[in-house]
């Protein structure tokens, strides 16, 4: 029978199990820590952000028009980029397909904020396990920062603000599925 | 670049046709100012992704040498000319991509032989050194 579940790799704020309970509706989620390989873990201020309106957009916006109105011009997100031996530390969650899509719509990928990627990760046991994450392709994509290392805060803006956006994002999406 | 840039290739086979002149003037990056407009990857992008690509596989294979002490590791990369090519002249010969012609015959391919940070392959008989790690 075939796993129902993706190892997600997720990073930044993602990471953190309450961020992935607001996004995907899910509490008890099965997560162990790993290190992406080939990419690195950078911030973008809302100037870094895509302000492109692209076909496969669901509405007509941009996503830094979707993040300033959800938060303010000085919202920041981590996203991930290649870089030749890069590594980004994070959490490989096990969800399921109709979960990924919760993410995918948090992420914005239908509206060009992030791509879909297929990647490579070393888990706690250093084992070798290919991943479904997200981020950047662009190796020269507009950033204010870079992280290095494990040590770094998951969140970026204040939790409760971005846990309760998470919940509503993904309640109007359901609701939107159910039409 | 065909699937990803249909402008770019309708700019290309409207004055070169489809057949060799269509990939000379891709090659040589003959309509570089329309390409960067319209965002698409030339020459020099495709090399510098296969050298990401191998060096990402380095970086897979050293943690599975950490893993895995004493065993070898194979891995077989497939691709095309047009992605095999320009590595090789940029990142093993050292050339500009897109003022030299280096064809790959049918099914023709390079080996890599990486030790302990070292990684050389052969060429027209010729060992030649690789840098990675960088």
């Amino acid at each position: 029978m075939k796993n129902p579940y993706l190892n997600y790799f997720a990073y930044g704020t993602n990471r953190d199990l309450e961020m992935m309970a607001a996004i995907i509706g899910r509490e008890k989620i099965d997560g162990a820590p790993a290190r992406l390989l080939g990419f690195e873990l950078v911030v973008q201020k809302t100037n870094d952000i895509s302000n492109e309106i692209i076909k496969t957009a669901p509405i007509p916006a941009s996503p830094r028009q979707i993040v300033e109105k959800a938060f303010d011009k000085n919202f920041e997100l981590y996203i991930i980029r290649p870089r030749i031996n890069g590594v980004t530390f994070g959490t490989i969650w096990q969800i399921k397909e109709k979960e990924y899509q919760l993410v995918r719509e948090w992420e914005l990928l239908d509206f060009g904020m992030q791509q879909n990627i297929h990647a490579i990760a070393v888990g706690s046991k250093n084992t070798l396990i290919n991943v479904v994450t997200h981020g950047t392709l662009n190796r020269r994509a507009f950033i204010n920062r870079t992280i290095e290392g494990n040590d770094y805060d998951n969140y970026l803006v204040m939790k409760d603000k971005i846990l309760k956006v998470a919940t509503r994002v993904r309640e109007e999406y359901l609701a939107r599925l159910s039409k | 670049m065909l699937e990803g840039a249909p402008e770019f290739v309708r700019l290309l086979t409207e004055k070169y046709g489809t057949g060799q002149d269509f990939w000379a003037a891709y090659e040589s990056d003959g309509e570089k100012e329309a390409r960067l407009q319209m965002g698409v990857e030339g020459p020099n992008e495709i090399a510098d992704r296969v050298n990401y690509a191998l060096q990402l596989q380095n970086q897979v294979a050293q943690e599975y040498h950490r893993a895995n002490p004493g065993q070898r590791l194979i891995v077989w990369m497939v691709g095309h000319y047009d992605s095999l090519s320009p590595f090789i002249k940029k990142h093993v010969l050292g050339l500009d991509p897109t003022n030299t012609y280096l064809p790959v015959e049918y099914g023709g391919g390079i080996t890599i032989k990486t030790k302990n940070g070292h990684a050389s392959c052969t060429l027209g008989g010729q060992v030649l050194d690789l840098t990675i790690d960088q």
